[in-house]
Formats: C-alpha cells, structure tokens, sequence
C-alpha cells in the first residue's frame, strides 16, 4: 500500500503545528533554558551548547508535549541532565586564589555589589558552591537562575518542594559561613 | 570592622553574588539558531524506535545459536558401561580362577618433560580405541567372575525385565478322616 497524495496532504499540517510548537516554545524558553545550563557550566559556548541539546530532545519527546502539566520544570530537568552530562571541572582559579584576590578588593574600599560583579568574587563563589554537598549544592544553583520558582526548581530535581526549601536555606547558611571564613583571614 | 558589620557585609556580598549567579545572556540570534539547528540535528540523530526490535531479535537468536553450540560440544560425562566390557556368559564347566591382584604399576619416579615450541599440546602415540580401555576395577573383576560361574538358571532369573514365575498354591484340600471301626470280639 503506498502512501496516497491525500496522506501526504495531511501530513503536512501536523508537521506545520509541530514546527509551530517548537517555534514557540523556542522564543519563549530559550534564555531560561540557556540560564540553567549556564548555572551548572559557567561557559557562556558550552551553555549553548547544551541548551541547543535540550530542544532536540525536547523535539524528539514533542508527542510527550501536550501532557505536561509543569513545563518550565520538565525544560529544566533536561537541561539540568543535558549540562551535567556536560560539565567539565575546571577552575581557573584555586579557592585560596579567588579568596586572596576578593580580600584585596575588599581592602581597596569595594563595596559589596561592586565586589560581586568581579570575576575574582564569582569565581570563589563558584569554589564555595562547588564544596557544598550534592544535596545541597543542587537546589541553591538552581534557585539562582531568576525564572525559576520553588515548584519548579522542585520538579527539575524531582523532590518535595518543602525538602528543597529546607536545602536551600542550609546551602545559604552553609555558604555564608564558609564565605565569612574565607574573607576574614587577612583583610 | 565590628563582628556585626562584617556579618551584614557578608549576608549583602553573597546575596548579590547569588544573585548575579546564573544572570547571563546568550548571543545575540541565539533563538535563530535553534530554530534552524534543532529539527536538522534531532533528524541526523534519531534513530527509529523500531530499530530495536530486529536488533533485540538478532541478539536473541545469536545467544540461543551459541547457547545450543555450547552445549553440544561440552562431553557429556558418562559413567563407563560395565556392560560393554563383560564379555557374554558361556556355557563352559564354571572354572575358578584365582583372583590376581589388579595391576598397578609401581611409579618410581615422574618425569615432567619440557614442551617443545611448536609441539602440539598433549602429544602422544595414537590409541586404537578412544578412549582407551582402563584395566577392570575390584567390583567389575568380581562381577565377571560371578558371571563365569553361576548357573544359566540363575542367570536368566536374575536379567531384568525376566517374568517372575507365577506362583500357584493348589487348593488345600483335606483328606476325610478315617476313623478304623472297632472290632467286637465277643
């Protein structure tokens, strides 16, 4: 049996929707899906990378699209995935580096927002982050990225959203005691 | 700076860099790009979920392939047959023979020879039978000897399979009383 010119006809169509789908879904996700990959890689190009990973699996589960209920927390789930499978651990600079570096900074008279626009607080953040627990660790990255609410930072990790609240109120506290040591050594 | 101070600064330093944790912005075009990139890519890569069918059916029956090959070239371990090495009974007068003590050679010394390169593993005069006759054990030596000796009837009794004699109990029957008469001889 071969496939008839009216089969063809209608095919066209559902394709057409599916392209206006991802169009869509596209233009109004793609920076949120960016930023979460760029939470766990740090690199503007791998981040991009991996966000372009996740609409093609995104295209490839496309029938899947119609039943999901939490998008923003099914898009973060694969790009969460997507840029783990990524990631590659490399500082540029130590913990000790990034701490001597800010602590100068901070001597020279910078203020606290000033300070954390510098490459040297970011990247001793990103070590302070990077020495926390997994469990911890997880939900407090994912919480930076703006867009995303507690539901969906719980549905990205796939646990209670009670339990990621308490993990990322110990994360903060956790991080700013190891911040405090860090910048109380030598100022 | 005073414990407190040091303290706000802190909570004010790690909640602007947290904040500015994950703020980044992809190139300019970066939503053109995927639009013209994703469906060309997820098309390069996909492979049809049909495909792991005939691929799970090929492995299957390759497994069950090896699977029957395997076992049919593993030897069976059997028991060597007595039967076949006793030889059938004759009818000759039974002649006692004297029970020799099985041979067993007496192994002064082991010598462990060296194996040649190119030697095939295991080399050695070719036997005539494979595998070859091993000499009788006690419990077979006896058995032939029994054999040898007894009698055809008990013989042929003792085959399995032989029917058992049915055996018959003629009725009991009891022979009437005589009782002799008493002679008068008055």
């Amino acid at each position: 049996m071969g496939v008839t010119g009216e089969a063809i006809l209608e095919a066209i169509p559902i394709a057409r929707v599916a392209e206006d789908e991802l169009e869509s879904l596209v233009r109004e996700q793609a920076r949120f899906v960016y930023r979460v990959c760029y939470s766990v890689l740090r690199h503007h190009h791998d981040a991009e990378d991996a966000a372009q990973e996740t609409f093609v699996r995104v295209w490839r589960n496309r029938g899947k699209l119609a039943g999901i209920h939490e998008l923003r927390g099914w898009l973060a789930r694969i790009a969460w995935r997507v840029a783990l499978d990524r990631r590659r651990t490399k500082p540029e600079l130590s913990l000790d580096e990034a701490a001597q570096a800010v602590r100068e900074l901070r001597a020279a008279g910078a203020t606290a927002e000033q300070l954390a626009a510098e490459k040297q607080m970011s990247a001793l953040l990103e070590r302070l982050i990077a020495s926390l627990p997994r469990e911890l660790r997880e939900p407090l990255v994912l919480s930076t990225v703006e867009e995303m609410t507690a539901a969906d930072v719980a549905a990205a990790l796939e646990i209670p959203e009670a339990s990621m609240r308490t993990r990322i109120f110990r994360a903060r506290q956790l991080l700013r005691e190891k911040l405090e040591s860090a910048l109380g050594g030598r100022s | 700076m005073s414990d407190d101070k040091r303290k706000e600064f802190v909570d004010e330093l790690l909640d602007a860099a947290l904040h500015r944790y994950a703020q980044a912005e992809p190139r300019a075009g970066f939503e053109e790009h995927l639009l013209a990139a994703v469906p060309e890519q997820a098309q390069r890569f996909a492979w049809p979920q049909w495909v792991w069918i005939p691929a799970a059916a090929t492995a299957a029956l390759l497994l069950a392939v090896l699977v029957f090959y395997a076992t049919r070239q593993t030897p069976a371990p059997s028991a060597p047959s007595v039967a076949r090495e006793v030889p059938a009974p004759t009818m000759a007068p039974p002649v006692v023979t004297e029970l020799a003590p099985a041979p067993h050679p007496r192994v002064s010394r082991v010598r462990i020879e060296r194996k040649q390169p190119g030697e095939r593993l295991g080399a050695g005069p070719r036997l005539a039978t494979l595998p070859a006759r091993a000499p009788l054990s006690e419990q077979e030596r006896l058995l032939l000897l029994f054999v040898q000796q007894a009698p055809k009837e008990q013989l042929m009794a003792r085959q399995l399979g032989a029917p058992i004699e049915r055996l018959e109990i003629k009725p009991l029957a009891v022979p009437p009383l005589e009782i002799p008469k008493p002679t008068t001889e008055n």
